[in-house]
């Protein structure tokens, strides 16, 4: 390892999400919601000038179920995975 | 002739005793459980590769052969063409089946497909753990839409919106539940699609009342909630 890229990515715990729907209101560049209020998030990395938000909106989500976690990505081309 | 099944399993000729029979990739035989349209219902041991159709042959179709569900409840369709296709995951990928748990379900060209996954799909709700909102929400939107579309009333957007429902759901668990559903509706979809466009311009179909062939366990639950 060492020496990489670390990106930022969101990810959404379901069984503690209770679809109060704070991140898409404090960060609706990456998320939306689906009918019943659940957030719909990509996987992608969060780009650089939004990850400020996005910890923003991990910390004022009242289930603690919008998490920012950071990957390390090897080479160029590495996935980071899906929304799963 | 060894006596612990430890040494059974790793003797050289029990495994090419099992080996002789099956396929090259899917050797041995399975125990498939077989329940719908047929007359012996039960599990059965077939040698991984047996056509499809034979599997279903030895239980006794009720009537011509419609499409048969692979995988069990969380599998996937497959239309009676392709019933020549051999029992091991490989083949059966091909067209868009699963092994699975083992679990068939034959359906028989006297039942209607949309109103037979529509019990599934309500009966599928009912089995989520309900931790998460898309499988809570969106399991009975599911079997509620594919239960519209049973009954033939008239619906421009049926299909449009079971699709949009469909992606809504698929992968948005904390566990597989609600992905194996998708995959079964979807597959339903596409097997019955003609089917499925008829009965959203109001066409239902004529077996639309017809006794469930699915098992017991799966009907008295939804009729309950109908």
């Amino acid at each position: 390892m060492g020496g990489g890229i670390v990106r930022s990515v969101i990810k959404v715990n379901p069984i503690a999400c209770e679809a109060y729907g704070y991140c898409a209101e404090l960060l609706p560049e990456l998320v939306g919601l689906d009918e019943w209020g659940y957030p719909i998030v990509d996987g992608r990395p969060v780009p650089v000038h939004l990850v400020e938000l996005a910890r923003r909106a991990a910390k004022d989500c009242p289930r603690r179920a919008f998490l920012l976690e950071h990957v390390v990505e090897r080479g160029s081309a590495t996935g980071v995975g899906s929304n799963r | 002739m060894p006596k612990r099944l430890r040494t059974w399993r790793s003797s050289p000729t029990t495994a090419a005793a099992f080996r002789a029979v099956g396929t090259s990739d899917a050797p041995g035989t399975a125990l498939v459980t077989v329940s719908g349209g047929v007359e012996h219902p039960g599990v059965y041991e077939v040698a991984m590769g047996t056509p499809l159709g034979s599997v279903i042959e030895r239980t006794r179709p009720t009537g011509a052969v419609a499409a048969v569900l692979t995988g069990g409840f969380g599998g996937s369709w497959v239309s009676a063409g392709a019933l020549d296709t051999p029992y091991a995951p490989r083949p059966l990928a091909t067209v868009g089946g699963v092994v699975g748990p083992g679990v068939l379900v034959v359906l028989t060209e006297r039942a209607c497909g949309i109103a037979e996954t529509a019990r599934l799909a309500r009966y599928m709700a009912g089995e989520s753990a309900g931790q998460c909102g898309p499988c809570v929400f969106g399991l009975p939107a599911l079997a509620d839409d594919l239960g519209h579309l049973a009954v033939g009333a008239p619906d421009p957007n049926a299909i449009g919106r079971l699709e949009m429902r469909l992606t809504s759901v698929d992968g948005r668990g904390a566990c597989r539940h609600p992905d194996g559903v998708a995959r079964m509706v979807r597959s339903a979809l596409s097997v019955f699609a003609s089917d499925a466009a008829a009965h959203g311009s109001g066409r239902p179909c004529a077996f639309r009342d017809a006794p469930s062939v699915l098992p017991r366990t799966v009907i008295a639950p939804w009729a309950a909630a109908s």
